[in-house]
C-alpha cells in the first residue's frame, strides 16, 4: 500500500530511536534505584534528603521528557514543545502558591 | 465503600421516589406547564412542517462547525433566558423581604420564596449564567468564525467539536430536569464547603450541580483543544502568526485557559463527588478534611475561568471598533502581547476570592498586587480602542454601539475591581454585594461584547443583517437596565448589604431595592424588543433589505472572515485564500481582488455527517441522571455505552466524503448570480481605495 | 503600510492537510490537561499529606521497595512500547503487535502489583475514608493506576486494529497518541514515585 508507506515517512513516526529508548530506560531506573537506595539506607538527614529526591526528580522528569517524548524543536514537534513549556510555569505556581498559602494558613489560624 | 444514605433507596430506581416531585410548589408547577406548553408547542410545529428528517440530517447529526456554533448560541440563548427569571425572581424576593414587617406569601415569611427554594434560584442562576450561557455563546462565538477568520473549512476535530456541544448540553438538561424532579444546589454556584457535604446537604441538589459542571467542564475542555488545535495546525497559507487576526488571539489565549484551567474544575468536583459518594475526606470538617482546600482548588478553576470569559470579548471590540472606524486597529501588538499579560496573570490571583481566609500577609499582598496588574493590559487595552476610534470615520450601528458601550463598563467594573483588590478594603467589602455588583459588571462587558458579535456576524453566517432600528432599542435599553439595576447594588454593598441574603434586615435598603426592580423591568423591555428584532429580521428577510452580497456588510470589514461569502457555503471557502495581510478583506478590497475567483476549482474533502456524538450525548445524560440519583446499574451500563460508542467510532475510518470540484463550482455560480440579482446597487468596492485600508 | 502592488499576488492556493500532526497535537494538549488533573491533586496532596486524623501515618502506609519495583515495571513498559514504536516507523506490524503485547503484560503486573497494594492497606484498614491523607493518597495513586489500566485496554484495541486495518494512516496516528500517553504517564509516576513513595517515607 502506497499510501502506508506515506503515513510512514511522516516526520512524527519516524521521531525516538532504539538508542534513545534504551538509553532513557537504563538511566531512569539507574536514577529511581539511586533515589530509592538514598531513602532506603537513610543515606542523608532529612532537609538533605528532600533537596537531593527533588533534584533526583527533576533529572528523571528532564530526561524522560526528551529520551522518551523527544522534546525538541524540530518541525513536526515545535508547537508541543512551545505548549509543554508554556504549561510548566503554571503547574509551578499552581503547587507552590498553595504550598506557601497553607503553610501561612496553618502558621496563623491552627497553632499547634 | 459507598456512603450510607438517609431516606428512601431502592435497587431499581436509587434514590428516585414520588417524594421528589416538588408538585405541591405553585412556582415550579407554573414553570412546568410553562415548559410543558412551549415544549409540546416546537414539537407540534416541528411534526406539522415535516422538518424532523431536516434537523436529523442537517443539525443534529451535522459536524459542520458553523451549525455546532449556531446550536451553542441558541442552546447558550435559552439558558440566558432561564438564568434572566431566575435574576427576576432574586430581585423580586429582596425587593419585596426587606424589612422585618413585609408580608410574606407561599410559605415564606417574608417575600414569596422560602431560604431553601431562594438559595436554589440564587445557586442556580450563577450556575447557569456562567456556564450555560455565557460560555456556550462565546464557545458558539469561536466555532462559527475562528475557522473561517484562519482560512480553514472546518475545525481540527470536528468529531469531537460535536462531543463537546453534546457534553455543554447536557450539563445544561440536567441543570434544567433538577428544577422539576428533585432539587438544585442550595450552596451557591461555587458550592460552599462544608455547606456542600452531604453531611449538611443530604439531598440531591449538590449532586446535580456536580454532575452537570463535570460532563460540561469536559465538554468546554475538548471545545478549548479543539480550538488551540485549529490555530496552531489549521491556518491558511501565508497565515504567519502576525497575521492572525486579532479575534483568533483572543479565541487563542481564551482557550489556552480553557485547557489548562478546566482540568482543575474536573478535580474539584471529582474530589467533592468522591466526598459526597465515597465517603473520603477531603473537604469535610474533620477527619482530615480540609474545606479551605475547597477554596484553594475551585478558585484555582474559578478565576482563570473569569479571564476565559472576558479575553474573547475583549477580541470582538477589538474587531467591531476597527470595522465601524473604518481604521486599522491601533496598537495590534500590544493588544496581543495585553490578551497573554491577562491569561498569564489569572495564574496568580485566584486567592484574592478569599483575602479573609487567614493566610499570612505576605500571600495576601502577593495576590492583590497580581490583581492590580491586570488592570496594566486592560488599560492598555482601552487605550488602544480610543485611539483606534482617534480621528476615525464612525458609524454607530448597533455593533458599534455595544462594543463602545463596553468601553464605559470595563472601567467602572475594572476599577472597582482594583478597590477589592486592595487586602485591607477587601476585609471590610468581602461578601458584600459591592463584590456582585464588580463582578455583574464586568460580566455585562461579556454580555454587552456578544451582542456586538451577534449583530455584526449575523450577516456573514444568514446573509441577511437584524433590523438596526429594533437594535438600537435593543441597546439602550440594555444600557438603562444595567444602570438601574447594578448602580444601586454598588451603593448597597458600601451601606453593607451582604450577598445571598432571602431577607434584608433593614428597611432602609428598600428604596434601592425597588430601583433595581424598576431595572429589572428595564431588563424585561429589552427581552422584549430582542425578541421583536429576531422576529422582524427574519420575517423581513426576503424583502431584501437587509439582503447582502459579497462582503460590503456593514462597509468596513477587515478580517479574513469575510473573504467568504455571505452566508458562508458549507465548505466555507471554494478554494483556500491565501493570505497577504492581517487585515486580509480589507487589502482585498483596497487592491480591487474583491470580486476574484479562483483560476479552477478543486475537490473539497468534508467531515461526513455522524450519530454518535448525539447517541453518546443521550447516554452521557442517562449516565448523569444515573449517578445524580445513585442508580448504579443504570449507571455502569450508559457508561459501557459510551464507551462502546467511542470504541466503534475508532473502527469508522470513512469519515469524510469528497465534494466533486464540478459541485463546487456550481454551487459558488449560483452564489454569484444570487448576489448579482440581489445587490445590483453594490458600490464598486474599488472606488473604496486605499483610504479605507489605512 | 507599504506592499507591493505591482507583483501580481496569489490569491488562492489548497493545501494538504497534515492528519498525523493535528491528531498528536490535540492529544498532546490533552496530555497537558491531564497533567494539570495530577498538578491539582498534588496540591491537594501537599496540603492533606500531614491530615493524618490520628490515623496511621505516611510512614505506615507507603512501602518504598514497592514502588521502585512499580518503576521498574512502568519504565519496562514504557521501554518496550518504544521498541514497539521503532517497529512500526519500519512497517514491521507482527513485530509492532508482539511488542504492545509484551508491554501490555508488563504494565498489567504494574497494576496488578498495585492492587494487591491497595488491598493490603484495605485490609489493614487504611481506607480512604479513614483519613484526608488516605483520601489522597489512595485517589492519586488510583488515579494513576486508572489510566495504566485504560493504557493496556487501549493496546489491546490497538493490537486488533493493527493486526485487520494494517498501518493506516488513522491506526498510526492513534499508536502515536498511544504512544504520548504512555510516556506521560511514566513522568507522572516519577512524581508520584518520588512525592508520595519516598518522601511520605522520609516524613
Amino acid at each position: 500500500m502506497s499510501q502506508t508507506e506515506n503515513t510512514l515517512d511522516h516526520v512524527e513516526v519516524q521521531l525516538g530511536s532504539v538508542a534513545a529508548y534504551t538509553v532513557g530506560y537504563v538511566l531512569s531506573i539507574l536514577l529511581s534505584g539511586l533515589a530509592f537506595g538514598l531513602v532506603y539506607t537513610h543515606a542523608l538527614p532529612r532537609p538533605v534528603m528532600f533537596g537531593a529526591l527533588c533534584g533526583i526528580a527533576f533529572a528523571l522528569i528532564l530526561l524522560q521528557m526528551f529520551l522518551f517524548l523527544g522534546l525538541n524543536l524540530n518541525p513536526g514537534h515545535r508547537w508541543k514543545t512551545a505548549a509543554t513549556v508554556f504549561t510548566l510555569p503554571i503547574l509551578i505556581l499552581m503547587i507552590v502558591l498553595t504550598i506557601w498559602m497553607f503553610y501561612t494558613l496553618q502558621l496563623r489560624v491552627m497553632p499547634h | 465503600m459507598l456512603v450510607p444514605l438517609q431516606g428512601h433507596y431502592s435497587f431499581w430506581l436509587g434514590r428516585l421516589s414520588m417524594q421528589w416531585v416538588p408538585y405541591d410548589n405553585p412556582i415550579i408547577v407554573g414553570a412546568f406547564v410553562f415548559a410543558c406548553s412551549v415544549g409540546l408547542a416546537i414539537v407540534a410545529g416541528i411534526t406539522r412542517l415535516g422538518w424532523w428528517g431536516y434537523l436529523w440530517r442537517e443539525w443534529v447529526t451535522s459536524l459542520d462547525h458553523k451549525k455546532i456554533g449556531l446550536m451553542y448560541m441558541i442552546m447558550g440563548a435559552i439558558m440566558l433566558f432561564r438564568g434572566f427569571v431566575d435574576a427576576v425572581m432574586i430581585r423580586a424576593q429582596q425587593a419585596m423581604a426587606a424589612g422585618p414587617h413585609t408580608a410574606g406569601f407561599l410559605d415564606a415569611s417574608h417575600g414569596y420564596l422560602p431560604p431553601f427554594h431562594f438559595d436554589q434560584v440564587y445557586g442556580s442562576h450563577g450556575t447557569i449564567m456562567i456556564l450555560f450561557a455565557v460560555t456556550p455563546m462565546l464557545i458558539g462565538m469561536m466555532n462559527i468564525i475562528v475557522p473561517l477568520q484562519v482560512g480553514a473549512r472546518d475545525m481540527a476535530y470536528p468529531f469531537l467539536n460535536s462531543i463537546g456541544l453534546y457534553l455543554t448540553a447536557v450539563g445544561a438538561a440536567l441543570v434544567m430536569l433538577s428544577l422539576f424532579l428533585g432539587e438544585f444546589s442550595h450552596a451557591g454556584w461555587v458550592g460552599l464547603t462544608p455547606l456542600s457535604e452531604l453531611a449538611y446537604s443530604p439531598g440531591v441538589g449538590v449532586d446535580y450541580w456536580l454532575w452537570a459542571l463535570q460532563i460540561s467542564g469536559i465538554g468546554t475542555t475538548i471545545g478549548s483543544i479543539n480550538i488551540v488545535a485549529t490555530i496552531v495546525k489549521m491556518r491558511a497559507p501565508g497565515m504567519t502568526w502576525g497575521k492572525l487576526p486579532i479575534f483568533s488571539w483572543t479565541s487563542l489565549s481564551m482557550s489556552t485557559i480553557g485547557i489548562t484551567a478546566f482540568p482543575i474544575l474536573t478535580v474539584v468536583v471529582s474530589l467533592l463527588t468522591l466526598d459526597r459518594y465515597v465517603g473520603t475526606h477531603f473537604f469535610t470538617a474533620g477527619l482530615g478534611g480540609d474545606l479551605m482546600l475547597y477554596k484553594n482548588l475551585f478558585w484555582m478553576w474559578g478565576h482563570p475561568e473569569v479571564y476565559f470569559l472576558i479575553l474573547l470579548p475583549f477580541g470582538v471590540v477589538s474587531e467591531v471598533i476597527a470595522n465601524f472606524s473604518h481604521k486599522q486597529l491601533f496598537g495590534f501588538t500590544t493588544m496581543v502581547l495585553a490578551t497573554f499579560a491577562i491569561a498569564g496573570v489569572s495564574w496568580s490571583v485566584w486567592l484574592h476570592h478569599f483575602f479573609v481566609m487567614g493566610q499570612g500577609p505576605g500571600v495576601n499582598t502577593y495576590f492583590g498586587i497580581a490583581t492590580m496588574l491586570v488592570g496594566i493590559p486592560t488599560g492598555v487595552k482601552l487605550f488602544n480602542w480610543i485611539f483606534t476610534m482617534c480621528r476615525g470615520r464612525l458609524h454607530f450601528d448597533p455593533p458599534m454601539l455595544w462594543a463602545t458601550g463596553t468601553l464605559f463598563l470595563l472601567p467602572i467594573g475594572g476599577l472597582s475591581g482594583v478597590i477589592l483588590a486592595m487586602v485591607p478594603a477587601d476585609y471590610e467589602m468581602h461578601n458584600s454585594v459591592f463584590v456582585i455588583a464588580h463582578f455583574h459588571n464586568m460580566v455585562m462587558v461579556t454580555v454587552f461584547a456578544e451582542f456586538a458579535a451577534i449583530t455584526y456576524w449575523f450577516p456573514k453566517v444568514f446573509g441577511f443583517k437584524l433590523d438596526p432600528t429594533i437594535g438600537k432599542k435593543v441597546f439602550w435599553s440594555w444600557v438603562v437596565a444595567a444602570a438601574l439595576v447594578f448602580i444601586p447594588m454598588y451603593g448597597l454593598g458600601l451601606m453593607g448589604m451582604t450577598r445571598r441574603l432571602s431577607y434584608i434586615s433593614r428597611p432602609e435598603l428598600q428604596p434601592f431595592l425597588y430601583v433595581q426592580e424598576a431595572g429589572m423591568f428595564m431588563f424585561c423591555v429589552a427581552a422584549f424588543y430582542q425578541f421583536k428584532q429576531f422576529y422582524m429580521s427574519i420575517r423581513d428577510r426576503a424583502k431584501g433589505v437587509h439582503l447582502i452580497g459579497d462582503g460590503e456588510v456593514w462597509s468596513g470589514e477587515r478580517s479574513v472572515e469575510w473573504v467568504a461569502h455571505s452566508p458562508v457555503p458549507f465548505y466555507n471557502f471554494a478554494v483556500t485564500p491565501y493570505i497577504h495581510q492581517r487585515d486580509e478583506w480589507a487589502w482585498r478590497r483596497a487592491e480591487g481582488h474583491v470580486r476574484a475567483k479562483p483560476e479552477r476549482y478543486v475537490d473539497i474533502e468534508m467531515p461526513k455527517n455522524t450519530a454518535i456524538p448525539f447517541l453518546m450525548a443521550g447516554a452521557t445524560f442517562v449516565f448523569g441522571f444515573a449517578m445524580v440519583w445513585r442508580i448504579w446499574w443504570l449507571g455502569a451500563v450508559s457508561f459501557a455505552g459510551i464507551v462502546a460508542l467511542l470504541v466503534l467510532r475508532s473502527f469508522i475510518d470513512d469519515t469524510e466524503y469528497t465534494v466533486p470540484a464540478a459541485d463546487v463550482e456550481k454551487h459558488e455560480q449560483q452564489f454569484f448570480r444570487h448576489r448579482d440579482a440581489h445587490s445590483p446597487d453594490l458600490r464598486p468596492i474599488e472606488q473604496a481605495g486605499r483610504g479605507v485600508y489605512l | 503600510m507599504a506592499f507591493d502592488q505591482t507583483a501580481t499576488p496569489r490569491l488562492f492556493e489548497e493545501r494538504t492537510p497534515d492528519l498525523i500532526g493535528n491528531r498528536t497535537f490535540g492529544f498532546w494538549l490533552y496530555m497537558l490537561s491531564d497533567v494539570i488533573i495530577y498538578a491539582a491533586l498534588f496540591a491537594a496532596f501537599s496540603v492533606l499529606h500531614t491530615h493524618y486524623a490520628g490515623g496511621p501515618t505516611s510512614q505506615q502506609v507507603v512501602e518504598p521497595l514497592h514502588g521502585f519495583i512499580d518503576s521498574v515495571l512502568l519504565f519496562s513498559s514504557v521501554w518496550l512500547l518504544g521498541l514497539g514504536m521503532r517497529s512500526m516507523a519500519v512497517g514491521e506490524r507482527a513485530m509492532l503487535i508482539a511488542f504492545m503485547g509484551l508491554a501490555a503484560i508488563v504494565a498489567l503486573g504494574f497494576v496488578g502489583f498495585e492492587s494487591y497494594d491497595f488491598a493490603h492497606a484495605l485490609g489493614k484498614g487504611e481506607s480512604p475514608q479513614r483519613s484526608g491523607y488516605l483520601s489522597i493518597y489512595f485517589v492519586l495513586l488510583g488515579l494513576h493506576a486508572l489510566h495504566i489500566f485504560v493504557g493496556i485496554l487501549w493496546m489491546l484495541l490497538m493490537m486488533v486494529q493493527v493486526a485487520f486495518k494494517g498501518l493506516t494512516e488513522p491506526v498510526v496516528s492513534r499508536l502515536l497518541n498511544l504512544k504520548i500517553f504512555w510516556m506521560f504517564q511514566s513522568v507522572i509516576w516519577v512524581c508520584v514515585f518520588v512525592f508520595v513513595y519516598l518522601l511520605g517515607a522520609v516524613g
